[in-house]
């Protein structure tokens, strides 16, 4: 389950930091403090998980923004 | 209820006109949300969409397998996510949001898809029906509560 002290840590998480992530989907540690491993998709993000002896259930998926991720239309991007 | 504060993504160009001049990041509704397969194996996800637009809740294809989910039969049913169509498969799940303060968790149907979606999407059936949702512009926070066809558990 996501803690108080992953949101925490995650929301103080450098964005300097983050941005060298743009567009991939990231897996970080429960506490938020760390990325553990990064993949383009889903299924790679799991692969690379697990390729770093990382718990699978120990560890929390994020999508980064990329540059073309200027507006986000919610159900509209689904017509 | 629940309470979630909107999240921030940052703008990785130039703030467009519809945002204060110098903005640098959007405040979207994303919520921290987990999903419990049938044995118990969990996935969290940090940031998925609330959307009362989407009618139903979506998650990437690959957590089915991963979470022991066990996929409904084809129904034939699909997506058009960004102008190309996707196959949607559904299963049963639990679940799971917690403000760290109360924490939901609910059976739901949920749907499985190939389409690549940037977040998980938290939408009217598995989710949104279950709770009625205000979403508070000015503050940037989503205020959930759980209405009577909720049928999970709340601590």
């Amino acid at each position: 389950m996501i803690t108080q002290e992953y949101r925490s840590n995650r929301a103080r998480f450098p964005r300097a930091e983050l941005a060298k992530y743009q567009g991939a989907w990231v897996a970080f540690s429960a506490d938020g403090c760390r990325i553990v491993a990064r993949g383009e998709t889903v299924e790679q993000l799991e692969e690379q998980i697990l390729a770093v002896g990382e718990n699978p259930q120990r560890v929390v998926r994020e999508w980064v923004a990329g540059p073309e991720e200027d507006s986000l239309l919610g159900g509209g991007e689904l017509l | 209820m629940l309470r979630f504060p909107y999240l921030d993504e940052p703008l990785t160009g130039s703030a467009p006109p519809s945002l204060p001049a110098g903005a640098a990041v959007r405040w979207r509704p994303l919520v921290p949300v987990s999903i419990v397969g049938p044995g118990g194996l969990t996935w969290d996800f940090g940031r998925a969409v609330l959307d009362p637009a989407a009618e139903d809740t979506v998650f990437p294809l690959d957590t089915a397998g991963r979470i022991g989910a066990r996929l409904h039969p084809n129904t034939g049913h699909r997506v058009r996510w960004r102008g190309q169509l996707y196959p949607l498969r559904f299963a049963n799940v639990e679940l799971l949001l917690t403000d760290n303060i109360g924490t939901w968790r609910w059976p739901a149907v949920v749907a499985f898809s190939p389409a690549p979606l940037r977040y998980p999407i938290l939408g009217q059936s598995g989710c949104l029906q279950f709770m009625d949702a205000s979403f508070l512009g000015a503050a940037l926070i989503v205020e959930l509560v759980t209405n009577r066809f909720f049928a999970g558990t709340e601590t």
